[in-house]
């Protein structure tokens, strides 16, 4: 994936959601897991990337080509990326199938029936075949995440963007979620991710980066990450939150 | 069981109520005296089920004008909107009925009671009703907003196919009820001469003195015209349930 953050600055009052990070993706990343800290700027940072949000200074470039600040530019970027949320955010009043065609047709102008097809395979793909027809307060947690993760990829975008995305679940719900993610990194999907499962992070990224207090403070290949960091801040806390 | 006593319970309480109220207004009733005006009255009822018909359906229209004002980005539309709104709520409805039929209508050379009464409803009643229906728009939470958004709507888009169709259902109870409230504020339009339902039982109390006789079917002609609306509500409500 092609990314370059140059001096992105994005502040909530006086606080500071990220300061002037400068970072590039490495050359050959597929899978980009951000780690660290609540509050260390990494949602922030994945709603900059998704379009969702615009930072106060500095800039962003993706496939080499600068982010607009404009929302009418910015909805062009929002269409070739599939962002799903830590709380699923699917649309209560529609279908699973419904959820999924929605964009389909709407955005991506594609005729109904084709909707239907695309948005049927890919609850198929998820296991979700038999929940087409039942709307999110019949499914679990697990089976919403992974409707408004069939939502998310539908139009196959080129960036599958990740926040936290089994935060909200029980363990048993979160294997269900990380086994279909587990999976699209094996077909090369490009994904950016949150998380706070560390093994997950492990397993799946090619690259880790640890945001804390809004800035990069270490970046690198999971194993030399995980393993051997550098920084005493980052050793603190895998020290933190690998304990139990 | 439990249903069975409950009933009884209703029934018994219910029917002494009546008992008191009959024993406490009891008199020789004369329905005779008023069955001359049977048709008059009668007429009435259509001419109010006429008038706040049309009212109910320009009001709605009004109402989501109104609604839309107030949720513009262009901020004219957004102050002439809410000053509408706080002019018509902080005025009573008969000064804007004399002050609509005989300053404002005379000026516009409107002479059709039928028409201006109409209109003067909707004008009051649709304040009203953007209020409402502003709530229920307002009370979607941000994460649908934001939900929409990723998935790259418009903001036209996030109105029709997410936020709308989840707020009719939230304002659906309201709304009932400023609908009954319309018909029964029809009332007034009699200051104006309006031959509708409350005009004609006065006047047949007028020339009969039969004042039960008069009132009590007009009491049961509203009831009539708002215990549909009611039920309508619920059955809406109903249909539309998407959770549990």
């Amino acid at each position: 994936m092609n990314i370059e953050l140059t001096g992105l600055t994005r502040r909530y009052g006086d606080a500071h959601a990220l300061r002037e990070v400068n970072y590039r993706v490495p050359e050959g990343v597929r899978v980009l897991g951000l780690i660290g800290p609540s509050g260390g700027g990494k949602s922030t940072l994945l709603r900059l990337l998704g379009g969702l949000d615009v930072p106060d200074a500095g800039e962003i470039r993706f496939d080499s080509t600068l982010l607009s600040r404009e929302d009418n530019p910015l909805r062009s970027h929002r269409r070739r990326i599939g962002f799903l949320f830590q709380a699923f955010n699917l649309f209560p009043h529609l279908t699973a199938l419904e959820n999924v065609t929605l964009p389909l047709r709407e955005v991506h102008g594609k005729p109904p029936g084709e909707s239907e097809k695309i948005a049927r395979d890919c609850l198929d793909r998820f296991r979700l075949a038999d929940h087409a027809g039942k709307r999110p307060a019949e499914l679990s947690g697990g089976q919403q995440q992974r409707v408004a993760l069939a939502r998310a990829l539908a139009h196959q975008p080129k960036l599958l963007i990740l926040d936290e995305p089994t935060s909200a679940l029980d363990p048993e719900m979160t294997a269900e979620v990380l086994d279909v993610i587990a999976e699209l990194c094996r077909e090369g999907q490009e994904i950016v991710l949150s998380t706070h499962e560390m093994g997950f992070a492990r397993a799946v990224a090619d690259e880790v980066v640890f945001l804390a207090d809004g800035q990069v403070i270490e970046h690198g290949p999971p194993a030399q990450l995980f393993d051997r960091p550098e920084s005493a801040a980052v050793e603190k806390f895998l020290g933190r939150v690998m304990r139990y | 069981m439990r249903r069975f006593v409950n009933i009884s319970v209703t029934a018994i309480l219910g029917a002494t109520f009546c008992f008191f109220f009959y024993v406490l207004l009891w008199h020789d009733y004369r329905w005779e005296a008023i069955a001359p005006f049977a048709g008059n009255l009668f007429a009435g009822w259509g001419m109010t089920i006429a008038v706040s018909a049309s009212a109910l359906f320009l009001s709605t229209l009004i109402g989501a004008g109104l609604t839309a004002g107030q949720l513009a980005t262009f901020a004219p539309a957004r102050w002439l909107a809410r000053g509408y709104v706080e002019l018509v709520r902080g005025t009573p409805l008969l000064t804007q009925i004399l002050i609509g039929y005989y300053l404002v209508a005379p000026a516009l050379h409107w002479e059709n009671k039928f028409t201006v009464g109409f209109v003067i409803l909707a004008a009051f009643a649709g304040a009203y009703l953007s209020e409402i229906f502003r709530a229920g728009i307002l009370s979607i939470p941000r994460s649908q907003w934001e939900s929409a958004r990723a998935i790259g709507l418009t903001g036209a888009q996030t109105y029709r196919f997410v936020v709308i169709p989840q707020a009719i259902r939230r304002v659906l109870p309201a709304t009932a009820g400023q609908f009954a409230n319309l018909i029964k504020d029809s009332s007034l339009l009699y200051v104006i001469g309006l031959g509708e339902f409350t005009m004609q039982a006065r006047q047949a109390n007028a020339q009969t003195y039969a004042t039960f006789e008069s009132y009590l079917p007009l009491a049961i002609g509203y009831l009539a015209r708002t215990l549909p609306i009611s039920f309508a509500s619920r059955w809406m409500e109903n249909r539309t349930r998407y959770e549990h």
